[in-house]
């Protein structure tokens, strides 16, 4: 093993056996996946960026995300400020018009996009989170633990899944926090069974027997060994999901389950402009709108992600 | 094959169950008092305490759930509505068939244009037509459906006065929600279809069915299609799924009276037992088509039918089953 003499030496024979391990683990990746070690990231970036469209959506996604975070700051007025006359067309001085209280349409746009792309990350996260746990039990262990939990995931996706969020929106009741657990509640059954099949093929790798062979727990084997490589098309596929559960919680939002009034979530705004469809559409067509940009371009990113890390596609 | 029919049927049977189960725990925890939501507000405190005695609300978590399961599965009863004292039963046989109507009308919409459209875009990959197909299916994806039933109606009952903007009758009624309610599934089964063509596309046995002379429509019909049709038809039992989950806005924009809106008004009214009831139906409803997906697979692919005929011994490991 290429390991400096005085390192072997100083260290205790476990640590050294594990660090040989880790090396294995490296080489092992690294046959699997490019010959010369390069950073992953810089060229999956790399090969993202010969399509324009990703580019291009990609740019929209952080505009988006931008606007969420600087919202407080570049947003005209505050969401719940009635600033001017009910129903005002848009004009130069409020672009998206105004609604039925004379609130700036523009600035709770802006501001809902802080509570959509919230709700939607955080959500992604819980479920990421928990799935992949059960799902990195499932597939170590094996056996009965990953009957049962299979099983747990069936009865889970065998409720259809807006009727899913939409009982445990019920349960948790209304609020930030407890749209953000009901939606990823709701998620948890797919990832766990991503990260289990991913967990299933890693399982038997030899860097796991080398691990297992000097009697590393099974907590860090799970943890310092599978995970990091069991990672990457968990995450690929979960943000792919990010556009659904945007559209999820907005639709949520729409039935008047989740965020509440006056909170500008794009759902939200898009139920309270619904009344006045006839009399002030700029109210419906505004968020909705920016709903259908922010999923497009998610979407479009995420297969060009997916497509960047197809092994089948590198040239 | 029977054989297999029968032992998928069971095995519904405990999932159901389960399903049953799950939605009862969820309501139980939640927040809220059933005997105030039946007797109304401003019910006097010890006349609550004398309906949750006679609702049998005291009673302990387990007693209430084998009460309720033994109700709906055994009485075959969904109880009675809490606000409007209705039979939930009766309830949902008036209202199953418009959710179902809708679903089902949306799903063949999606069959007969995704798989046309997919296979079109295969066959000319990367053409301008095959860009176009893969925009439109690309923003079918990602608008919201319910905000598509929006425009629909400010362009065509607001702006042009076409089709009435809420109700139920006759077959214009129906146009802007089917609509609305199944573009998500139509551009999903082109996707699908596009992507699973491609993988079969530059296969030996195309090469070789081109080869012997084929016409084009019979290769695509007896060579590329079957083989491209499994994932296809995973995609369209979870798109029945979405439409039936999602029919739920859709009912409600447009004031259809089906299970959907009967579920929202049961939220929004506080009805525990009619959310209840709803979420059961439907998760069953689903959970015969998923079986119904299953068994059409077995029966287009052969592989997957040899493994359950008759009695050859069965290779399927009970673990090998993928997500």
């Amino acid at each position: 093993m290429p390991e400096k003499p005085e390192k072997i030496g100083g260290a205790a024979p476990r640590e050294r056996a594990e660090s040989a391990a880790a090396l294995y683990e490296g080489a092992y990746g690294a046959l699997e996946e490019t010959p010369k070690q390069k950073s992953q990231f810089l060229e999956i970036l790399k090969r993202m960026s010969y399509s324009k469209v990703n580019v291009i959506c990609l740019a929209i996604v952080l505009f988006f995300g931008l606007v969420a975070v600087l919202a407080p700051l570049i947003a005209p007025y505050g969401y719940a400020d009635m600033v001017a006359q009910p129903f005002l067309r848009p004009s130069a001085a409020h672009l998206f018009g105004t609604d039925n209280l004379g609130r700036d349409v523009l600035s709770r746009v802006m501001h809902g996009a802080k509570y959509s792309i919230g709700l939607g990350l955080a959500a992604t996260g819980v479920s990421l989170a928990f799935g992949m746990f059960l799902g990195a039990i499932a597939g170590y262990y094996g056996g009965k633990v990953d009957d049962l939990l299979m099983r747990f995931c069936d009865i889970i996706q065998s409720i259809p899944g807006l009727l899913l969020n939409m009982a445990l929106c019920v349960a948790f009741g209304t609020g930030v926090a407890n749209t953000i657990f009901a939606l990823g509640v709701g998620g948890i059954a797919a990832s766990a069974r991503l990260m289990r099949s991913s967990f299933l093929n890693l399982r038997k790798a030899e860097f796991v027997d080398a691990a297992r062979s000097i009697s590393c727990s099974d907590a860090r084997i799970i943890s310092r060994h599978i995970i990091p490589n069991a990672f990457a098309p968990v995450l690929v596929q979960t943000t792919m999901n990010i556009g659904a559960v945007i559209m999820t919680a907005a639709g949520l939002n729409f039935l008047g389950l989740g965020v509440q009034a006056p909170r500008p979530e794009w759902g939200a705004l898009l139920s309270g402009g619904r009344d006045f469809i006839r009399k002030a559409p700029w109210l419906c067509i505004f968020p909705g709108c920016c709903i259908l940009v922010l999923v497009l371009s998610l979407n479009l990113v995420g297969d060009g992600l997916r497509d960047a890390m197809d092994p089948k596609l590198k040239k | 094959m029977l054989k297999y029919i029968l032992k998928r049927l069971l095995m519904m049977i405990p999932v159901i169950l389960c399903v049953a189960i799950l939605v009862f725990t969820i309501i139980y925890f939640t927040p809220g008092d059933a005997a105030q939501v039946v007797a109304g507000q401003g019910t006097p405190a010890e006349k609550l305490d004398e309906l949750r005695e006679s609702m049998g609300l005291n009673d302990p978590y387990f007693v209430q759930l084998g009460r309720y399961l033994h109700q709906v599965f055994v009485k075959l009863d969904l109880g009675t509505a809490m606000v409007n004292k209705t039979s939930i039963t009766s309830d949902m046989q008036a209202r199953f068939p418009y959710s179902m109507t809708l679903a089902l009308i949306g799903i063949a919409f999606a069959i007969c244009v995704g798989i046309p459209l997919g296979v079109y875009s295969a066959l000319h990959q990367n053409k301008v037509g095959d860009r176009i197909a893969v925009v439109v299916s690309m923003l079918g994806v990602s608008v919201p459906h319910f905000w598509l039933a929006l425009m629909l109606i400010l362009l065509f009952s607001v702006k042009l006065g076409w089709l009435p903007a809420y109700g139920v009758g006759g077959i214009a009624y129906w146009i802007m929600p089917i609509i609305a309610n199944c573009v998500g599934g139509m551009a999903t089964t082109a996707r699908q279809t596009r992507s699973s063509m491609l993988e079969v596309i530059h296969c030996d046995y195309i090469v070789t069915a081109r080869s012997k002379g084929l016409k084009q429509s019979q290769i695509i019909l007896r060579h590329m299609l079957p083989n491209a049709l499994i994932p296809i038809i995973t995609v369209t039992g979870m798109n029945f799924g979405g439409m039936l989950g999602g029919g739920l806005i859709i009912e409600q924009i447009f004031t259809i009276p089906g299970v959907g809106f009967y579920l929202t008004k049961g939220i929004t009214q506080r009805d525990y037992y009619a959310v209840m009831g709803g979420v059961i139906l439907l998760s069953v409803a689903f959970s015969v088509i998923m079986l119904a997906t299953d068994l059409i697979q077995a029966f287009v692919d052969p592989r997957i039918k040899a493994q359950y005929a008759g009695d050859v011994k069965r290779r399927r490991k009970p673990h090998a089953r993928e997500a």
